[in-house]
């Protein structure tokens, strides 16, 4: 992925209109878009292992309410 | 990394070996049609695309083209195998199997893999395919540039992405499961929230828990409630429990369920017999689509199958997949309203299969309600999940509604306090699961919450996608405008560029101004050479702007749809931009051959000749007689006879297409003595001819260009003399074979204009012809 600055600011840009977000979960986008994974098309069992991973750490940002945490 | 060869044998025309040698140089092939040219081309496209090669691929072929890639004539005991020599001396075998599948061995340094074929050959019948394409087909092609293929991706796993977190926090079933309950909810308790329904409860638990300290979880205070209702009910007479059972079975509304359940599938019907119908039409018209859609600008819809113009098809397309859900959405609350009838069914038997109900099933005679009974025994609920046809309905409100309606009228007389327990029971498992579901209402909004945010993410991904597809593009742009003033020079077809239309996500179109007015397409002005002119310049734009920049262009008879002068505009096109890439041109049209030999520099190009194709047993054969000046100096240490040699054979090559050009007469010889000539011959005329019809522009007009004439005469002096020695007597020099080979390039580039590089043939008059800004004129 060419340049990471760009990452940054994109999901920055979507965490502002998303703000109940968790940070975790942003680290995680972010890691996504930077990281080995970012290269080739996911396996179906890579997303879902993704998908467990962003659940978990959605769970730790949204309170019961619906606010940050 | 520049190919220094490309070596074949028993593949396509070759046969034991030809060899195309480039000495890493930019290469110019001349071939007749047939002779072998695009077998080289066809090697470098079956290691590009792993064994394929598009032109061949068609039902005769065999599935990996077995039965095209190796020599008809291929001797049972050989292999069809192709090599491709680099730079740095690294070499890629690829043999081809008996199945046609290839089998790579070497040169593992070398990613040709990352040479894509689309922006590394260029065809005479693809030339155009780019124009021609689609407009997502043109955002395909660009997108493998700066990288834009990687985010493509990245959206594309951001999206599947999202698709797993909804499977994974099993979104949609809980979103039923939560519909139901909040269904029960609106008829037990009404608008009420959620603490007034804690409230309630409260008040429930000192009636039946006295002196009991009430649980400030909701859910717990129902589990305590639930045990203390329990508690009470096993304390009744059995009388006061069979009425307690018949009343629950009472209040099952089978009815109102199967009600629902048709309607639903009523609705079904209505949506699923157009639907159905609408896709056994698709299957008949994507065959046409995909052959249409490159030709017209209205296609049938691969979704349904209805005629649309190309612009709103995307639209249309997900028009399509919307109506899709909603006919899904049906299914599922089909699904859900049959499941909760099967629930309905369990709650039933649970019901009338008590042991305190069984003296009242007894009071009924056998004819009466024997096979309802016997029905709720033996029907399945579990498989109604899965399928419930309207027979199933019948059968089930005939069949169990009697028994609903017994049950309701034995429990008329039940007591009060009953009936009290009864109602309680009902609200308190209602509000347990109220507060139950209270935990997947929180799953369900992080989930969606992360579903929105991760959408948002590839929106995100998505804009800085179409921000440098613009970027790049309108580099590319950039390029084609001055690749195409090169070809076009002050033509009225200008402002050529690349654009992303409106609105749309992955796509990319061609816009130009004809004559000034601006068009949305090429298809719509341009002729077919111009198309192909068009295309050309696109397809290097693109090559220049590659991140692999070093890899070889093939250009494999790109001009035949070109007129002369655009032809001629060529070399000039690769001269400008293309001096610093590796280019193999291929071309079957001798004249544009040899205006490339006299235009381009021979320090980076060299030239190539095939003879005419004569047998598959024979091969590719290359003709020895064209060779370049380059080639001469090149062997003037080892052997001064042959690079002499060799320079008069250029001459004997050079001079008579010269002669045509320049309309020279020469006495008519004899049969095939005709057509073999000697240099001498030509030079002679040249240098009698030359003094009155060769002329140069001088300040007072057009007077004979003595110069010219003077290097023909000095090259005739040469060739007679030591070009004879050369050839017979072995006994030439390094200085002589030197001044030999400078003497007979002089005499050949005092045809070109010293002015515009071009020569002196390059615009036909009346009765001359002339370079292109006349200073060199020959009367015909």
């Amino acid at each position: 992925m060419p340049g990471e600055d760009w990452v940054k600011a994109r999901v920055a840009a979507a965490k502002t209109r998303c703000p109940k977000i968790a940070d975790a979960v942003v680290a995680l986008a972010e890691e996504m878009l930077n990281g080995p994974l970012s290269k080739r098309s996911l396996r179906p069992v890579e997303s879902l292992d993704a998908a467990k991973a962003l659940l978990v750490a959605a769970q730790s940002g949204i309170s019961k309410t619906g606010s940050a945490t | 990394m520049r190919i220094k060869s490309i070596h074949l044998a028993w593949f396509r025309g070759a046969a034991e070996s030809a060899s195309l040698d480039t000495d890493c140089k930019s290469v110019a092939v001349y071939g007749e049609n047939g002779s072998g040219k695009s077998s080289f081309v066809d090697a470098v496209e079956f290691v590009l695309n792993d064994g394929r090669i598009g032109h061949l691929a068609h039902e005769y072929s065999g599935k990996h083209l077995e039965k095209a890639v190796p020599n008809t004539h291929k001797p049972a005991d050989r292999n069809s195998e192709l090599d491709i020599t680099f730079q740095d001396g690294s070499k890629l075998t690829v043999e081809v199997g008996d199945h046609g599948s290839p089998k790579y061995s070497g040169a593992e340094s070398v990613a040709m893999q990352e040479w894509d074929y689309q922006r590394t050959v260029l065809r005479q019948d693809e030339v155009a395919a780019f124009i021609h394409s689609t407009k997502g087909g043109k955002y395909s092609a660009l997108l493998p540039l700066l990288g834009l293929a990687a985010m493509e991706i990245a959206a594309e796993n951001l999206r599947q992405l999202v698709r797993s977190i909804e499977q994974q926090a099993q979104l949609q079933e809980i979103n039923a499961s939560l519909k139901q309950i909040q269904s029960q909810r609106a008829s037990t308790f009404g608008m009420e929230d959620n603490n007034r329904i804690f409230e309630r409860m409260t008040a429930l638990y000192s009636s039946y828990c006295p002196n009991r300290v009430p649980p400030t979880n909701g859910v717990s205070l129902c589990e305590d409630l639930e045990t203390a209702l329990a508690s009470r009910i096993s304390e009744f007479s059995v009388d006061q429990r069979r009425h307690l059972a018949l009343r629950d079975a009472a209040q099952i509304d089978i009815s109102a369920r199967i009600s629902t359940v048709r309607g639903i599938s009523v609705r079904l019907a209505s949506v699923a017999e157009p639907l159905i119908n609408e896709k056994l039409e698709v299957l008949l018209s994507s065959g046409v689509f995909a052959s249409k859609l490159d030709e017209q600008e209205e296609i049938p819809c691969p979704a349904c199958g209805r005629q649309l113009p190309t612009t709103t098809f995307q639209q249309h397309v997900e028009g399509e997949r919307k109506r899709l859900e909603k006919t899904i959405a049906i299914f599922d609350q089909f699904k859900n309203e049959t499941s909760l009838l099967a629930d309905d069914i369990n709650s039933l038997r649970t019901a009338l299969n008590k042991s305190d109900v069984k003296p009242w099933r007894h009071e009924f005679p056998q004819q009466a309600l024997g096979d309802s009974f016997a029905y709720l025994d033996s029907i399945k609920p579990e498989a109604l999940r899965a399928a419930c046809t309207e027979q199933d309905l019948n059968a089930i409100e005939s069949r169990l509604q009697p028994l609903i309606d017994a049950a309701n009228a034995a429990s008329q007389g039940t007591a009060p306090d009953v009936q009290r327990l009864s109602a309680d029971r009902s609200l308190v498992g209602t509000a347990k699961a109220i507060f139950a579901s209270q935990g997947q209402v929180d799953d369900v909004a992080r989930a969606t919450a992360l579903v929105s945010f991760i959408n948002y993410v590839e929106e995100g991904v998505r804009d800085e996608l179409k921000l440098r597809a613009r970027s790049v593009i309108d580099e590319i742009s950039s390029d084609i405008q001055t690749m195409w003033a090169v070809l076009h020079p002050g033509e009225s077809i200008e402002g050529v560029r690349l654009y992303i239309p409106k609105g749309a996500d992955k796509a990319i179109d061609i816009g130009l101004k004809f004559h000034g007015v601006a068009q949305d397409s090429p298809r719509l002005t341009l002729s077919e050479g111009y198309r192909n002119s068009l295309g050309l310049c696109i397809f290097l734009a693109m090559a220049r702007r590659d991140a692999v920049s070093d890899r070889p262009l093939f250009l494999d008879d790109v001009i035949v749809s070109l007129d002369r002068n655009h032809r001629g505009m060529i070399v000039e096109l690769l001269e400008k931009h293309f001096n610093d890439r590796q280019v193999i041109v291929m071309t079957h049209d001798r004249d544009w051959y040899t205006e490339l030999r006299q235009q381009l520099d021979s320090k980076n190009w060299l030239f190539r000749a095939l003879l005419p194709y004569k047998s598959p047993s024979m091969g590719i054969q290359w003709s020895q007689k064209i060779t370049t000046f380059g080639d001469a100096r090149a062997q003037l240490d080892a052997r001064p006879d042959s690079a002499g040699n060799d320079a008069r054979k250029i001459m004997d090559v050079e001079l008579p297409l010269i002669a045509e050009r320049l309309q020279l007469s020469l006495l008519y010889r004899r049969a095939e003595k005709n057509d073999h000539r000697m240099a001498h011959e030509f030079l002679e005329r040249l240098i009698a001819d030359g003094k009155k019809r060769f002329q140069k522009r001088f300040e007072k007009g057009y007077s004979s260009c003595e110069e010219a004439v003077e290097l023909f005469k000095r090259a005739d002096q040469l060739l007679v003399s030591w070009g004879n020695r050369a050839s017979h007597g072995f006994d030439v020099t390094v200085p002589e074979a030197s001044k030999l080979i400078e003497a007979c390039e002089m005499a050949i580039n005092g045809f070109t204009c010293s002015s515009c590089s071009r020569p002196v043939w390059f615009v036909k008059g009346s009765d001359f012809v002339q370079c292109q800004c006349s200073e060199l004129r020959w009367k015909l």
